[in-house]
């Protein structure tokens, strides 16, 4: 199990990482989240052992492995623009980990083998690395740092080149090894849907610290703040000053006053963020107290409905398409608070 | 691809008429006359060892030469360090100074009255020098290893810089110690740049005649030694040019190896800008590298030198028939004398034009050198059957010799020698296969994709060069500016050999002093010598500093 | 490369331009210690309306290999550097066209070595050992008055010569020795190796590295160099001396007799001009500036020679001589002989 505590790093002079903490139990796979420069790399190298925090220390099973050199520590690492070796064909690099680790020819040429399956790239063995597509490359690069078994299994964005299909295919294949194998893993990416769907504990890392983790559909339903809402994605941004009716919580916003979802609760008068998600909502034609009224001026075929945004930038996945300009009265769930 | 044959026109064609075309009219002549191929069937065997020993030496000093470049190579494109552009520049000095200032500077400093052995002598009361330096094969060696460290430093240093340094950290974290690293991952990725700096480094050995002759003593004979008595003293011009040719086959034997070698190890490579490997020295390993390599290249490539300007403005008399009494004094006499013209001489050279004449020189000779050098580099990275054949005949200029083809220029050019501009161009046949090896690897290592992306921008080829390709090789073509700058400057090989009217360079100027006895003529050569070496590394520091336009962070 | 067209275009145009115009140019081809002062040439040049054009070529061997390949072509038109144990060898490839200058009567009959004129006398030196005053004095040790001496144990390890394959002077005192030991030079040599003689490849070497007396403060206080050479080290002295700290050992047979040539080149277009300054070369101001110059002393008796020669120089009585043809015939097997000699 791995134990991060306290990681401080800052990069030419201003703060990167500011006090990360978190544990990797044996069979978890946590997912970082964050926006590009956040540090994500940067505490996957610092794992690794290829950069040194400034403050901070690292466990592996209770042991501080500050002192073990980079090679090891037999953590695997797969880089993001995947370095793999350019004068060394797909089985010379998959083998490369083996290598070092002594394991015999013959038992090598199996592992490769059975690797390069796992990643769909079966028979690839005598390509050259440089003369294949950036999929191909991915793949090779996430079958060289699966195929040595190591303790620990870090990702910086694994699929991000790979066609949707393979993407899927290869997120649960990669699922399904890291559970059968038990091996903990920390697995970086931007991608949020793919960290809900590969991840046991999802974290969200913004301005140097570490502001939510927790399981997927924990940090889905209730995100930390507006930054986590707004980098996940999870829809609509508002604010709005709170108010009481009859001991329920409202709230007053741009588009009208609404009922407030909140765990805690909030004076009279608070400011608060405020999101609004566009699922589960349609198009009615009475007043209902959460609906909301718009001019449409897109509309975008999705997998999960029509996405269709009005005039007051508010957006909405809907059943039925309506057409552009059209007047509509939306039903949309209800405000949650946020942070 | 249209562009190809133009791409070899030019510098095939200038080598045809500047080095083929002379080389076979002194071949030819040569070979006519009976007389002297029955001399030399005679003395054959002596001539095979002749050939074993040029071989033994020049393998050896590639070896050394290596051993010294290498790490130094390393500290260059790895770290940031105080005067690290002046070190830079000093390694560079060497080569082209001329064998009879390097051979001063390595007396006075390891001579039977060099300062090591008076210090020696003085310290434990000897009354013979302990060193014997001169006649030795180790002074050879250091002498080989003196000059030619920098091709590999500056060729290798370069490769190293731009290499990707995530390839490295891949492999450690995939559990490669450090020795794994260096020998799994960058070794293999250095070798093409290793490869040429091995093959220039191997000729220039393989023909070294000056430092043969005057540090070796009498007892060594290379090729090119035996090539220099046979033409120009025993006036046996079969013999010489049968040499000549024996040592032109074993030249274009070793390009062919370097050709089929390189060939299969030349990978694109992501090159990254050479600073993104340099930083300081951190850790206290990292710090004493850096201070014992930066002390090692001062007692290697400094102190030699240090003499000679130490001499020139230090008068060592009286003192002349004792031993171990030095009454130095300051003066400055040498170089004033420099400006004097003592006995009305017609051939006096005031310094200012030595030092015209070797800068115009040096300044045409790049230029026309890269002009003609990297259109051939650039066919020669993706080579076709042709090319592949042609490519190891463009080494042969750098392993003809220099005697043979100085005959053969006055031959082939006559009363054209007269002409100033052909010196010049002379030079640039020996720098041109040095240009095209330099470059060639770091031209064969730009991605093709690179190229492509910049195609579909909108592009055309000629910027798809300027955006991608010079930028990316900027280093290299400044390494071999670097370098076509020296071999004009030090005045290599044949161009030792022309007739010379009377543009004097600072070479020239330095050989005419030390002919004759005296001891301001002694001081004026040093006065010289040492106004070629600043000029030198100052001309060095300068290229460097250039930045290609658009060639940015590389 | 566009370029390249117009860059020929450029080399044609200034080829061209450089075709000399004016008065006419008369090249001499030289070796690389030919000097002489620029007045003696400016006059000669405004008296004859003519450019001199001096061309030079490396030392004595390499400029008559340049002069013979060039032969069907010649480079120049008066060549000057040729020494007494190359004459024979350039008479026979015929590079020379005779010229009989009327400055020969003035020249002394040991000189004129070419009975056909086509290679004329020019200036002389002498090849000896030159040796350093004070190192002898401080000893207390006499100088060496013959060969024989120098075998003998009190001066072991204290001379430098140089290589004769390599070496014009160093091909002179070896020629020395044949002269003195006939057949026995040979075991001459095997006893001087006995005694220590270091040999190096060249005059600057020696003379530079190895003596003492000289700015290299070397550890041999003997040198084979040229007779000419202690005046050379009282002009060039700084700070200036009133004596020479080196002498020349000029016992009988001790110093080798080098003489210099010149001749027109077959072939040359302008043998008049060619002529005029032969006898030019052969005219008492020409001879008289030789010695500061070039180190070397005049063949025509009426020149003097500066006082620094004559005060601080000294000349052989007996020089060892050979005869061109001899030398032409042997010194290949002398040389040969010589290796075999010091490296059994």
């Amino acid at each position: 199990m791995l134990e991060i505590n306290d990681i401080h790093k800052t990069y030419e002079g201003k703060p990167l990482l500011q006090g990360i903490s978190f544990t990797v139990a044996k069979g978890e796979t946590v997912c970082l989240l964050g926006s590009s420069g956040s540090g994500k790399s940067t505490l996957l190298r610092i794992i690794a052992g290829l950069e040194t925090a400034e403050q901070g220390e690292i466990f592996w099973n209770h042991e501080n492995i500050a002192s073990v050199p980079v090679h090891q520590r037999r953590f695997g690492l797969m880089f993001q623009d995947y370095a793999l070796f350019p004068h060394k064909s797909v089985q010379e690099n998959i083998a490369f980990g083996l290598e070092m680790q002594k394991v015999p020819r013959s038992e090598i040429t199996q592992k490769v083998a059975s690797s390069l399956a796992q990643v769909n790239l079966q028979g690839f063995e005598m390509r050259r690395v440089t003369d294949l597509s950036g999929g191909e490359q991915q793949r090779v690069a996430l079958a060289r740092a699966l195929a040595p078994d190591p303790l620990l299994l870090m990702f910086d964005e694994p699929l991000g080149a790979l066609d949707r299909t393979m993407r899927e295919h290869l997120g649960i294949e990669l699922r399904e090894i890291l559970h059968r194998s038990r091996v903990p893993a920390i697995y970086v990416t931007h991608d949020q849907e793919e960290a809900f769907t590969i991840s046991d504990t999802v974290m969200l890392l913004h301005d140097g610290l570490i502001i939510q983790s927790g399981p997927p559909n924990e940090v889905y339903s209730h995100p930390a703040n507006r930054w986590a809402a707004e980098f996940l994605g999870l829809g609509n941004l508002l604010t709005g000053t709170v108010f009481h009716r009859e001991a329920t919580q409202f709230v007053r916003t741009g588009i009208g006053e609404k009922t407030l979802i909140c765990p805690h609760t909030h004076k009279g008068g608070d400011q608060v963020n405020l999101l609004l998600r566009p699922f589960g909502a349609s198009l009615i034609d009475e007043t209902v107290t959460e609906s909301i009224l718009g001019t449409v001026t897109d509309v975008l075929f999705h997998q999960s409905g029509f996405k269709v945004t009005l005039d007051n930038s508010l957006y909405f996945y809907l059943p039925t398409a309506p057409r552009l300009g059209d007047k509509v009265r939306v039903q949309t769930g209800s405000l949650e608070c946020l942070g | 691809m249209k562009r190809r044959p133009i791409y070899w026109f030019a510098p095939s064609l200038f080598l045809l008429l500047f080095f083929f075309y002379p080389l076979a009219r002194v071949l030819l002549l040569s070979i006519k006359t009976e007389t002297g191929t029955l001399s030399v069937l005679t003395s054959l065997p002596e001539f095979l060892n002749v050939l074993q020993f040029t071989l033994f030496q020049a393998f050896l000093s590639t070896l050394l030469t290596l051993l010294v470049g290498i790490p130094i190579a390393y500290l260059f494109s790895h770290f940031n360090f105080h005067g690290k552009p002046l070190l830079r520049a000093l390694t560079a000095v060497p080569f082209m100074l001329p064998t009879v200032v390097v051979a001063a500077g390595f007396t006075a400093l390891l001579g039977p009255r060099g300062w090591v052995n008076l210090a020696l002598m003085n310290t434990f009361n000897l009354s013979a020098p302990p060193i014997t330096f001169v006649g030795t094969l180790t002074a050879i060696l250091i002498a080989h290893v003196f000059y030619n460290s920098t091709i590999v430093i500056r060729l290798v240093g370069n490769s190293w810089a731009q290499l990707d340094p995530r390839l490295a950290q891949a492999a450690r974290v995939l559990g490669a110690d450090t020795k794994t690293v260096q020998s799994r991952i960058t070794l293999p990725l250095l070798r093409p740049s290793l490869l040429a700096a091995t093959l220039l480094v191997f000729l220039f050995d393989f023909t070294s005649f000056g430092v043969i002759l005057l540090l070796g003593g009498t007892q060594f004979r290379t090729l090119e030694v035996e090539i220099y008595i046979q033409a120009m003293h025993f006036l046996n011009l079969p013999a010489a040019a049968i040499l000549s040719m024996i040592q032109l086959l074993c030249t274009l034997f070793f390009s062919i190896v370097y050709s089929r070698v390189v060939n299969r190890s030349i990978v694109p490579l992501n090159p990254r800008a050479g600073s993104i490997n340099l930083r300081p020295a951190k850790s206290l390993r990292e710090k004493l590298f850096v201070g014992f390599a930066s002390v090692f290249i001062i007692i290697l490539f400094v102190l030699p030198m240090v003499a000679l300007p130490a001499r020139s403005v230090v008068r060592l008399e009286p003192d002349r028939g004792e031993r171990g009494t030095i009454q130095p004094a300051f003066t400055l006499n040498n170089y004033r004398e420099l400006t004097i013209n003592r006995n009305g001489s017609l051939f006096y050279v005031p310094p200012m034009n030595a030092v015209r004449n070797s800068l115009v020189y040096a300044v045409i000779t790049v230029i026309l050198s890269l002009l003609l050098g990297f259109p051939a580099a650039s066919a020669l990275t993706r080579p076709s059957r042709l090319e592949k054949i042609v490519d190891p005949f463009l080494m042969l200029p750098l392993g003809a010799s220099a005697v043979t083809l100085g005959l053969g220029y006055i031959l082939a050019f006559n009363r054209w020698l007269y002409f100033p501009f052909l010196i010049p161009l002379a030079h640039t046949t020996l720098a041109l296969p040095f240009v095209i090896r330099s470059l060639q690897p770091a031209l064969a290592s730009i991605p093709q994709r690179l190229r492509d992306a910049a195609s579909v921008l909108g592009a055309s080829p000629r910027q798809v060069w300027q955006s991608v390709d010079f930028p990316i090789i900027s280093r290299a073509l400044t390494a071999a500016g670097v370098f076509a700058f020296t071999v004009s400057l030090g005045e290599f090989g044949a161009t030792a050999m022309l007739v010379r009217p009377e543009y004097p360079t600072m070479t020239t100027a330095i050989a005419r002093f030390l002919s004759l006895p005296g001891g301001l003529n002694y001081g004026q050569a040093m006065a010289m010598a040492t106004i070629l070496l600043l000029v030198t590394t100052t001309a060095i520091l300068i290229i460097e500093k250039i930045r290609l336009p658009g060639s940015g962070e590389f | 490369m566009k370029s390249l067209p117009i860059l020929f275009g450029v080399f044609a145009i200034l080829f061209t331009a450089c075709a000399p115009q004016g008065p006419q140019t008369l090249t001499v081809l030289t070796h690389d210690s030919f000097s002489v002062s620029e007045v003696l040439i400016k006059q000669f040049e405004s008296k004859n309306n003519v450019k001199i054009a001096f061309v030079k070529g490396g030392d004595a061997g390499s400029v008559l290999n340049k002069a013979i390949l060039s032969k069907d072509a010649p480079l120049a038109d008066i060549l000057y550097g040729v020494d007494n144990s190359f004459l024979s060898r350039a008479l026979d490839t015929g590079i020379y066209s005779p010229y009989n200058s009327s400055a020969l009567t003035s020249i002394p009959a040991g000189f004129k070595l070419d009975p056909e004129n086509r290679a004329l006398p020019v200036d002389y030196g002498d090849v000896c050992i030159n040796y350093d005053k004070s190192y002898f004095d401080s000893k207390n040790l006499p100088v060496p008055n013959n060969f024989s001496d120098l075998t003998k144990p009190e001066y072991k390890n204290l001379l430098v010569v140089e290589d004769p394959s390599t070496s014009s002077p160093g091909l002179a005192f070896l020629m020395a020795t044949v002269a003195h030991f006939g057949d026995g030079y040979q075991d001459y040599w095997s006893q001087l190796k006995a005694n220590g003689v270091i040999v190096v490849d060249s005059w600057e070497t020696a003379y530079y590295t190895n003596f003492s007396a000289s700015s290299g403060h070397g550890p041999q206080p003997m040198v084979v160099s040229y007779g000419s050479s202690p005046a050379a080290e009282v002009v060039y002295a700084d700070p200036p001396v009133s004596e020479s700290p080196t002498a020349s050992l000029v016992g009988d047979g001790m110093c080798f007799r080098q003489i210099e040539f010149v001749g027109i080149l077959n072939g040359t277009k302008n043998r008049a001009l060619a002529g005029k300054f032969i006898d030019f070369m052969l005219s008492k101001s020409f001879q008289e500036d030789m010695p500061l110059q070039m180190y070397v002393y005049p063949v025509i008796p009426e020149a003097s020679v500066p006082a620094v020669f004559t005060q601080n120089t000294q000349v052989p009585v007996n020089p060892a001589i050979i005869d061109p043809a001899t030398i032409a015939a042997n010194r290949d097997a002398w040389i040969q002989g010589w290796n075999s000699a010091m490296n059994p």
